[in-house]
């Protein structure tokens, strides 16, 4: 039996959302998203505080925490609607992330002090979890934390943080306990990235930009207090938050934006100097992704709509994340081949007047986007693991 | 050769220029090995021929080298030594081959969009010529750019061009690659060729084997990364340890290394099959095969080069380690001289009525 989950009047806020991107998304800011450069902290919290200042900077938070109670359907509606103006992509660490894994296991003196800064996009999240020996098998992290009365002494490394650069606060897994089984000794911490004993280094990324970093972390002393919920039970807050949007990891929105952006490549001329539209091989490659496309949503609202046994929302949320990750890849695939030679180049986020030779305006950012989104298999879970869940759900374990 | 070549080349070539003009680059080294005439054979001055180049090639690749080996030694080298002599230009081969004159060839797709493409005016001062050449790599530091143009009043009519690109006549802009190379881009205004190839219907026969020639030498390229980026991956799936295991215990990756075996064991023999098209009288004969060699290779080199990266997880991801490196050298490689989707054209063109 489904249980069919009421989403309010979608349309009407739909409306209403696209009335304010329309009026508030700043033509600059919007140029340099619509490249597909990751923004940094300046686009970021301009934005951000724009839609704070709207109710809208942490939507899907409960009203009693400055959200706006948006269920999952209402919060994709208003990433598609802001992809498609051209808005920049929000960080997800503090308001995506962490907010809802304070909001239910925070205590109140952290929900009063991390909860409002985060919200108005005063202070930016780095999130981590990720070392160098434990990818995949996160649960092995050896970060230490060691009891010494109020506090824990922190020590170890956490890598692929992603704007941990220009991160604010931490939160960070972190083992308190290695006598037991690996998964219950880890604890949630939240640590001041500017305080004594945390250093950030720059990873650069073969898509020539700035956005993965590794911290280390040596002696770092942090209160207890900034411990959220038990002692022992970080991987549990850890799984309520990898999971916590189910469908969100198909990443619907970011697919219509190359969909869109695709459809504006299709008007340049192919090598026949007629639009790339009439090519065969182009409208061809670009008709099945957009049929595939349409399919994924349709699973998504599906998902989204509708309350499922146990199994197998996990199976299906895998299925979302295995089909949109490749589906990403695969029109970033069709935008590279699309612009042909212009592939090859090194396009500056923001065009540079020094530079001797500019590329056609539709062409940064697409080899970038291309090669970082390598990663989009690998990120949030690699499709390898994805088919494991799948395979669980349907098969018993090997022997 | 192979094995010296490796050695060498990965020698400090970090702190090397890569201009074929600058003293402070290995160019002139390259041609005391008698790399920069590799592709001839003994007849033409070279000390090799196709075979040779390729092993190369592959070796190049290997090693990122960034020195435009296709684009200044392979190309150029196979033109001049096909093409008639050119008056003022009879000893040009000699100096390239010695690295004392720094010719790059420019390719166009002949059936491209208007942009990218030059033409040729006859006037009473000499042979003009108007447009540009894009996307042209290894052209800083060249002194010569070769290339063809199609006469303004009557585009059927093509020739062969030399430019002086030192004569300040040509407008050279540079720009960066995603391989930490940079393309040129030369702009002709109404300007004078340093030289044009007599008998054009001999010298275009010529330029359309020499950039046969460099297809080869990019499916060669493509192979060595392949290959490198193969071992490096095997060699990871043996270390890296997960859920205590080795990666290389799970059988999902084992099936996954051994498709890209498969694809790789492909690729060479493919390869071999574009070292012997080279000898084929026929160039329609000689151009399909070279375009099936860079259509099968860079499919090829697509899939390791994913599951080289997939396999490794985010560290395949910096710039730092060496697969992505490698990784973004493969993406220049099969965007340049013709695109997967342009050799499918040009098999299936030169392919004809489905005669062999």
């Amino acid at each position: 039996m489904t249980i069919r989950v009421d989403h309010g009047d979608l349309g009407a806020l739909r409306a209403e959302v696209r009335e304010f991107l329309r009026l508030q998304l700043p033509p600059d800011i919007a140029a340099r998203a619509r490249t597909g450069f990751h923004p940094g902290r300046e686009d970021q919290q301009a934005w951000g505080r724009l839609l704070f200042e709207r109710g809208w900077g942490a939507p899907a938070w409960p009203i009693e925490f400055g959200g706006a109670g948006w269920t999952a359907r209402q919060q994709q509606m208003f990433d598609e609607e802001c992809y498609l103006a051209g808005a920049p992509e929000l960080s997800w660490n503090g308001t995506r992330l962490l907010g809802p894994v304070i909001c239910k296991f925070g205590s109140s003196e952290q929900q009063r002090r991390f909860l409002p800064p985060t919200l108005r996009w005063e202070i930016f999240w780095g999130q981590g979890f990720s070392e160098p020996q434990s990818g995949s098998d996160l649960a092995s992290l050896q970060t230490r934390a060691v009891s010494q009365g109020d506090e824990y002494v922190v020590n170890g490394s956490k890598i692929w943080m992603t704007d941990g650069h220009f991160a604010d606060w931490l939160f960070c897994l972190v083992r308190t306990d290695a006598s037991g089984r690996k998964q219950q000794g880890i604890s949630f911490l939240l640590i001041d990235a500017r305080g004594p004993g945390v250093q950030i280094r720059p990873i650069a990324s073969i898509d020539r930009q700035h956005t993965l970093n590794q911290v280390f972390l040596t002696d770092v002393r942090v209160p207890k207090a900034n411990r959220v919920g038990e002692e022992g039970a970080g991987w549990g807050y850890a799984k309520f938050l990898l999971t916590n949007e189910r469908t969100s990891s198909a990443e619907v929105p970011r697919c219509k934006f190359y969909l869109q952006r695709l459809k504006k490549l299709a008007a340049q001329p192919g090598h026949d100097a007629q639009p790339l539209r009439s090519s065969s091989w182009f409208a061809g490659r670009l008709a099945n992704l957009e049929a595939d496309l349409i399919a994924l949503e349709a699973s998504v609202n599906n998902a989204l709509d509708s309350v499922v046994p146990g199994g197998e929302v996990i199976a299906n949320a895998s299925v979302l994340k295995l089909k949109g990750a490749r589906l990403l890849q695969e029109m970033g695939e069709l935008m590279v081949d699309a612009i042909g030679p212009h592939a090859i180049y090194h396009c500056d986020a923001v065009a540079s007047p020094a530079r001797e030779w500019q590329p056609p305006a539709h062409v940064p950012g697409i080899t970038s986007d291309f090669l970082y989104r390598r990663a989009a298999t690998i990120y949030g879970g690699s499709a390898e693991i994805q088919r494991n869940i799948i395979a669980a759900h349907l098969l018993p374990s090997n022997p | 050769m192979q094995s010296s070549a490796r050695r060498y080349l990965g020698e400090q070539a970090s702190i090397r220029s890569a201009h074929p003009g600058s003293s402070s680059g290995r160019w002139r080294e390259f041609a005391d090995l008698g790399w920069l005439g590799v592709a001839l054979d003994e007849g033409h001055g070279g000390f090799g021929g196709a075979t040779e180049m390729t092993v190369l090639a592959q070796e190049i690749a290997i090693a990122v080298a960034p020195e435009p080996f296709l684009q200044a030694a392979v190309a150029p080298a196979v033109f001049l030594a096909n093409a008639p002599s050119c008056p003022g230009f009879a000893d040009l081969l000699e100096r390239l081959i010695a690295g004392d004159a720094v010719v790059v060839a420019a390719f166009e797709e002949p059936d491209i969009a208007p942009r990218g493409s030059v033409s040729f005016s006859r006037r009473a001062n000499g042979v003009r010529l108007t447009g540009e050449l894009a996307h042209v790599l290894g052209g800083a530091g060249a002194q010569f750019v070769l290339f063809t143009a199609h006469e303004a009043a009557d585009p059927g009519v093509r020739g062969i061009f030399l430019a002086d690109l030192r004569s300040g006549n040509v407008q050279h802009s540079s720009a960066p690659t995603i391989d930490g190379r940079h393309a040129s881009f030369f702009n002709f205004a109404d300007a004078p060729a340093a030289a044009e190839w007599p008998d054009s219907g001999a010298a275009l026969a010529a330029f359309g084997l020499a950039q046969d020639a460099g297809l080869l030498g990019q499916c060669a390229e493509l192979l060595g990364l392949m290959q490198r980026m193969f071992n490096l991956t095997r060699d990871y799936l043996r270390e890296r340890r997960q859920f205590g295991h080795a990666l290389a215990e799970f059988q999902a990756l084992r099936h996954r290394l051994a498709d890209m075996y498969a694809e790789l064991e492909q690729a060479r023999a493919m390869l071999g099959v574009g070292v012997d098209g080279m000898s084929l009288g026929s160039t329609r004969a000689r151009a399909r095969i070279m375009s099936a060699c860079k259509l099968r290779m860079a499919r090829a080199a697509r899939f390791i080069g994913a599951q080289s990266i997939q396999l490794h997880g985010a560290i395949a991801l910096t710039q730092e380690y060496e697969v992505g490196r490698l990784y973004q050298r493969l993406l220049v490689l099969e965007k340049t001289w013709g695109d997967a989707e342009f050799h499918a054209r040009r098999f299936t063109a030169a392919s004809g009525d489905g005669d062999e």
